[in-house]
């Protein structure tokens, strides 16, 4: 399976998926003119890699800003992992954040405290 | 027709402290110089990088409501849905920032964001929370780009309850007008 490589911009995450070590990380500011579209591929590529790959999974996440939409598109991700785990997967998320960016920590604990995942906040 | 001259329009801004200000089609591309502008560079009012970033959270998600909301649209090549018309306006306080932004909207427009920032201004803290989380996780509706929770995130981060009008303009189009005021300070009274 292919890795799911995008070059960040001002306002568009960088994500880095890769196939063979089953670390997805994903980078930067999001608000992009269509959330949707942005993130459908991301969607697609997790979901084949979690039905053909079947290993591990860890989502390291370093995020500057969200726009609402973005972070609705998030969630559908977490939904995502959060069967996969269910089902027996093998999921790991770290959540980054500026030592001084409290309202990014706070962001990442609001999104992901519904959430039955192995969830870790860590400073930069 | 009147003709105002250009220096009225500086003059009025300059003395209203407006710091960036846009009238016209709300394209991404703009929106991004914009935001950018404006976490950068036109944010001195504020000691606290915290209150930047809230700044330029607001003004993305009130130009995307814009963009992508508004009744009146320019239809770009290739683009399917059009882009809004609208005016935004940045105005310098004290200790903060109020940004402006208005757009015109139908009659049944009026009533679906009526409802939707009263109930988002009868709520704080714990209980806007509570609705963020609710419509954050409602599935998008087809053809739906945006999340449907702009005005709840943009009154968790403001200072004050969001004020609104709308102007009735005729042919049912009705002149919609949102104000978010934002200012440094210690203790943070709402949001």
């Amino acid at each position: 399976m292919d890795n799911y490589i995008v070059e960040s911009t001002k306002y568009t995450l960088g994500v880095d998926f890769n196939a063979e070590t089953g670390v997805l990380k994903m980078t930067g500011s999001s608000y992009p003119e269509n959330a949707v579209e942005f993130f459908k591929p991301i969607e697609d590529w997790l979901k084949k890699y979690i039905e053909e790959v079947k290993k591990p999974i860890r989502f390291e996440l370093k995020i500057d800003y969200l726009n609402t939409s973005s972070t609705k598109s998030l969630l559908d991700i977490f939904d995502i992992l959060e069967e996969y785990s269910q089902s027996g997967g093998e999921v790991k998320i770290i959540w980054y954040y500026e030592e001084d960016d409290e309202d990014m920590l706070e962001t990442g604990e609001e999104l992901t405290e519904d959430f039955e995942l192995d969830i870790e906040f860590k400073t930069l | 027709m009147s003709e105002t001259k250009l220096i009225e329009y500086f003059e009025m801004m300059n003395n209203d402290d407006v710091v960036l200000s846009f009238n016209g089609v709300m394209t991404h591309e703009l929106l991004v110089v914009m935001a950018e502008l404006l976490k950068e560079k036109y944010n001195t009012k504020f000691s606290n990088p915290r209150f930047s970033k809230k700044l330029f959270g607001i003004f993305i998600e009130l130009m995307q409501n814009i963009s992508y909301y508004s009744k009146d649209k320019m239809v770009v090549e290739n683009g399917d849905r059009g882009v809004g018309k609208g005016i935004i306006l940045v105005k310098e306080l004290e200790i903060g920032y109020v940004v402006m932004a208005g757009n015109i909207v139908s009659k049944e427009d009026t009533v679906k964001i009526g409802k939707k920032i009263d109930l988002v201004n009868s709520l704080n803290g714990d209980k806007l929370k509570e609705l963020y989380k609710k419509t954050i996780k409602e599935q998008r509706k087809e053809g739906q780009i945006g999340g449907g929770i702009g005005f709840i995130d943009i009154a968790r981060k403001s200072s004050e309850k969001i004020s609104y009008s709308f102007k009735e303009m005729g042919n049912n189009r009705y002149f919609f007008e949102i104000k978010i005021t934002i200012k440094e300070k210690k203790e943070e009274t709402y949001g």
